[in-house]
């Protein structure tokens, strides 16, 4: 265990100490702010932390990945504008039991859920590396496509009352996907000449509107001038012993869930969120309450995408490969340190996983704590008389947009996508599902032509895993319902079938 | 928006005064969004007949997918077409008020109006008068809605993107 | 540190330089005293997203080419597109040295793939870094060598992954297998790392990628290097011999040049080609840059201009078929 003292041992040099706090604070920052993303400031961090000694550059660099995903939850409360996909799912939840005036509790709730759910993957890290990366490299085309259109049942999930329009936003979303080159051939799809449009639509741009933007718009129409709707009530802020038990298992399905997502390569926090939400749902025994303020949707989606962070980390230094664009900045980082990411790195420097694993436990407590704290400020934001708060929203939205790729196009996709969204939220479509075949199309569609560019149909037939998959997202489809069917005529017949 | 279309109308609002003002709900405007969607579909399987075929060989044309996918838009609003007129409507969301559209369109133009101003102006003089434009939308008045509001904002937008994050406004 | 924390004095002449270059209404142009340049911020535009290796070339020279040239130097990523949205508005800003950007071996090539870019567009004022391909293979599999790859390939189709469309790395691939008659099936990923990662485990027969991409993974034995498709072996990996060695005359990889707008005024140009020389030459670039397993080069644009040349006729050559 010598590895783990010295590994832990290198962060008790003030150094780091303050690293940390500085990352903690800017990565706070930055994620409350719809817009700025946790990879647009590792980045800008490391052409700073190159020049620093590693173990302290990687003290900022994890600590404002961390941390950013901690503020990123905030918005998606308080003003149902996620700043990443990742939080996607918070909204769900946390946006509703805001307009209850729960905002405090809602905030509290977020954070523990997402500290609970990080320290969950950081076991990952720790224990599970080598033989997850396994699993992780065993995912091809064929897995992934076969994992995606799993995750595109979730649509049933989010769908809230009407399930067709749920369904036919899920397919409004898989055709946003299928704006840009086409993956395999790059024949332009779409784009109408548009060479920002080339790469796909700006994700963040379209989420930000469909979302945050669609939701002042709402606001402004429906808002009677004279009342005040702003809400001044926050609510309790700690959630009591009962609350406390019920958040248990979401907790614990969310961080199963972010653990196992988190490790795989192009998987991440979005879709660990949606399907942890979902699956809690289903597991629920209030399922009605989710999607209407629940705090077991909130800490299910919560805690499953920060859970995240650790296995993606895992995967990233077990494969030598990054698995998202911060893990790149990461990966990129250590080889110019001169360490080795790859397998051999867990035999030959055990000690540099556990000081890893150790900047992000020390990041999250401290992140956690800074978040309570800072909260009742910030919740301040929903005291502001709605014009204020309209404005706030449209104007952060409109430069934090604008910063994500220095492009003007991404902010007219962000204002399209609100006056869509806008016209989505008064015909009674729900937005989630455009998000989630947005999200998921891309991958779905890319994944099953490389397959079948490889290996032709048996590519998938003949993949166990795939397999597997392609029977739970069937079953998961069909099964509830003719389970219901079944319980009802049993009631009506009152008499046990054997 | 929300991930369920309930939680848009007044029901969980705060105030009871949004459920008493909610829209009565009427077939005809539930028939509005299948035709919506309807049309929408047919858009996206048009456009992507458009799409050119590459010389390349592949078991897929890139036309395929953007096809199916519009093609289950239209299908779908068909079908919530069908349950509305067989099942019923929705509950309607929250009614408009009076004077909401309006907001809605002075406040994109107010920010039409900014990206043109922007390419030859200074971004904290023109995001000062946005803001201010904004607030005034909204119905805010008076100094420190007009003058002192948008300044602040401004300054922190400024520090944040410009000196901190350098990003080029 | 001096880049983050900047004086509000500082970044106000930013946000004013960068205003007047999004107008260009600059009277730069009518200023003769060009003898004094650099008198204001630079901009060095960057086609990729901040952290890729791209962004990371262009930092490390701008860290150097800021004490060459003492001036304030930002990097804006502009990213899309494959590159072309950057390349885009950077043809488009005025050519007078204060907006400069890193040229890809994408520059040369988008435009025979349907993107309105024209090399003809921007002056190249040196090359800094190389970025070989190389072939490799599962450590698993049953290619030793190169010749073991292309003679099976020669009967049925070997999956080959490359890190996107149009790449040059699926340029690299038809480059194979024009040379060697075989029937390599390019399989496009999102990016250099999924392609890999798709070879480490398996899921396809061999993988076109840069040295820095492959290099880690053949280190831990996860991917078997059979050859690097250049005129010299990679010094990441001594031991693998190139294409030519093996009897098949291909060499092509990714390069990137620091470049303007076409049309400097001569005395800006010559000092820009002079600072970025000795920014390329310093040991902090060098070191960078190797360190991440790429190469650091040094070539002047009286040699660099014929071969960006050259490869632009290439890719005209490579994409018409």
């Amino acid at each position: 265990m010598s590895a783990v003292a010295e590994g832990l041992g290198a962060l008790a040099d003030p150094t780091v100490l303050l690293c940390i706090l500085v990352g903690a604070l800017a990565g706070m920052l930055v994620g409350a702010f719809p817009g700025i993303t946790a990879t647009m400031s590792v980045a800008l961090a490391s052409a700073f932390t190159l020049t620093m000694d590693p173990i302290p550059g990687l003290a900022v660099l994890l600590t404002i990945y961390v941390a950013a995903n901690f503020g990123d939850r905030v918005p998606a409360i308080l003003v149902n504008t996620p700043g990443t996909p990742a939080s996607i799912s918070t909204t769900f939840d946390g946006y509703p039991m805001a307009k209850q005036g729960k905002a405090g509790i809602a905030l509290t709730t977020s954070a523990f859920s997402a500290a609970f759910g990080t320290f969950g993957g950081l076991l990952v890290l720790i224990f599970a590396a080598i033989p997850l990366s396994r699993m992780a490299l065993s995912f091809g085309p064929a897995e992934m496509f076969a994992l995606v259109v799993f995750g595109l049942t979730m649509v049933v999930g989010v769908s809230g009352s009407n399930l067709l329009k749920g369904l036919a936003a899920a397919a409004f979303g898989l055709v946003l996907s299928t704006v840009g080159r086409d993956p395999i051939t790059g024949a332009e799809r779409m784009t109408f000449g548009v060479l920002e449009l080339s790469d796909g639509l700006p994700f963040i741009a379209v989420i930000i509107g469909l979302f945050g933007i669609a939701d002042v718009f709402d606001q402004m129409l429906t808002h009677h001038a004279g009342t005040a709707t702003a809400i001044k009530n926050l609510g309790r802020w700690m959630p009591n012993r009962s609350e406390r038990r019920r958040m248990r298992k979401p907790a614990l399905i969310g961080t199963g869930i972010g653990a196992v997502v988190g490790a795989l390569p192009a998987a991440g926090g979005d879709i660990a969120g949606i399907t942890s939400w979902s699956a809690s749902r289903r597991l629920s025994k209030t399922p009605g309450e989710y999607g209407h303020g629940s705090m077991e949707g909130l800490t299910a989606g919560d805690s499953a995408s920060n859970a995240t962070l650790g296995p993606s980390v895992s995967t990233t230094l077990a494969l030598g490969v990054p698995g998202d664009s911060v893990m790149a900045v990461v990966i990129g980082s250590l080889v110019i340190w001169g360490f080795d990411p790859g397998p051999g790195l867990f035999a030959s420097q055990p000690d540099l996983v556990y000081t890893i694993a150790g900047i992000m436990a020390l990041a999250t407590v401290l992140t956690l704590f800074l978040s309570l704290l800072r909260m009742r400020g910030v919740s301040k934001l929903l005291e502001l008389p709605p014009h204020y708060l309209w404005t706030v929203v449209i104007v952060f939205c409109l430069v934090g947009t604008f910063a994500v790729n220095n492009s003007v196009v991404d902010v007219a996709v962000m204002l399209v996508a609100g006056v869509v969204g806008l016209f989505m939220r008064r015909l009674g479509f729900p937005a989630a599902p455009v998000v989630l075949g947005l999200i998921l199309g891309e991958l779905a569609e890319a994944n099953l032509r490389r397959a079948l560019e490889i290996g032709g149909v048996s590519e998938i037939l003949t993949s166990p895993i795939a397999l597997a998959f392609l029977v739970v997202a069937v079953a998961s489809v069909t099964l509830p319902p003719a389970l219901r069917r079944l319980r009802r005529s049993r009631r009506r017949d009152r008499r046990p079938v054997s | 928006m929300t991930a369920t279309p309930e939680s848009a109308d007044g029901t969980d609002d705060a105030g009871s005064r949004r459920a008493a003002s909610a829209g009565t709900p009427s077939p005809g405007r539930d028939l509005l969004a299948p035709a919506a969607g309807l049309l929408a579909g047919a858009g996206v399987v048009a456009l992507a007949g458009t799409i050119e075929i590459p010389d390349i060989d592949g078991q897929f044309s890139p036309r395929w997918w953007p096809q199916v996918s519009g093609a289950a838009v239209m299908l779908f609003s068909l079908a919530a077409g069908a349950r509305a007129l067989i099942v019923g409507a929705d509950e309607a969301p929250a009614a408009p008020e009076r004077g909401g559209v309006r907001r809605i369109v002075l406040a994109l133009g107010a920010v039409l109006i900014y990206g043109a101003l922007w390419q030859f102006f200074d971004f904290r003089l023109v995001t000062v008068l946005l803001v201010a434009a904004l607030v005034a939308i909204g119905g805010g008045r008076g100094w420190s809605g007009l003058v002192v509001f948008p300044v602040i904002t401004t300054t922190v937008l400024w520090l944040l993107f410009s000196v901190l994050l350098r990003v080029p406004v | 540190m001096h880049r983050i924390s900047n004086t509000p004095v500082r970044a106000l002449a930013v946000s004013a330089a960068g205003l007047l270059a999004l107008t260009g209404c600059a009277d730069r142009q009518n200023d003769d005293e060009t003898a004094d340049f650099p008198s204001e911020d630079i901009t060095v535009v960057v086609p990729y997203d901040a952290g890729g290796a791209s962004d990371l070339a262009a930092r490390t020279l701008v860290g150097e080419l800021e004490d060459e040239l003492d001036a304030s130097i930002v990097v804006e990523n502009r990213s899309g597109g494959a590159g072309s949205v950057g390349l885009d508005h950077l043809a488009g800003q005025d050519a007078d040295g204060y907006t400069l950007g890193y040229l890809p071996v994408e520059t040369v090539m988008l435009g025979h793939q349907g993107y309105d870019i024209d090399p003809s567009d921007y002056e190249p004022l040196g090359q800094i870094v190389s970025v070989p391909a190389t072939i490799a293979v599962p450590a698993d599999s049953e290619y030793e060598t190169l010749e073991d790859l292309l003679a099976a390939a020669e009967d049925e189709e070997l999956s080959v992954a490359n890190s996107g469309t149009g790449s040059i790395w699926h340029a690299a691939t038809s480059a194979l297998n024009e040379e060697a008659g075989t029937q390599l099936d390019p399989v496009p990923f999102d990016g250099g790392a999924p392609a890999v990662t798709a070879a480490v485990g398996g899921q396809v027969d061999a993988v076109v990628a840069g040295v820095s991409e492959t290099a880690t993974a053949a280190e831990d034995d996860q991917l078997r290097v059979l050859a690097v498709l250049d005129d010299e072996r990679a010094d990441a990996m001594p031991d693998v011999p190139t294409a030519e060695e093996q009897g098949h005359d291909v060499s092509i990889g990714g390069w990137g040049a620091i470049g303007a707008p076409e049309g400097l005024p001569d005395d800006v140009r010559e000092a820009l080609v002079d600072a970025i020389s000795s920014a390329a030459d310093s040991e902090e670039f060098v070191e960078t840059i190797e360190s991440s397993g790429n190469i650091a080069v040094n070539v002047g644009p009286e040699e660099f201009q014929p071969f960006y040349e050259e490869e632009n006729a290439r890719f005209e050559s490579l994409f018409s078929e």
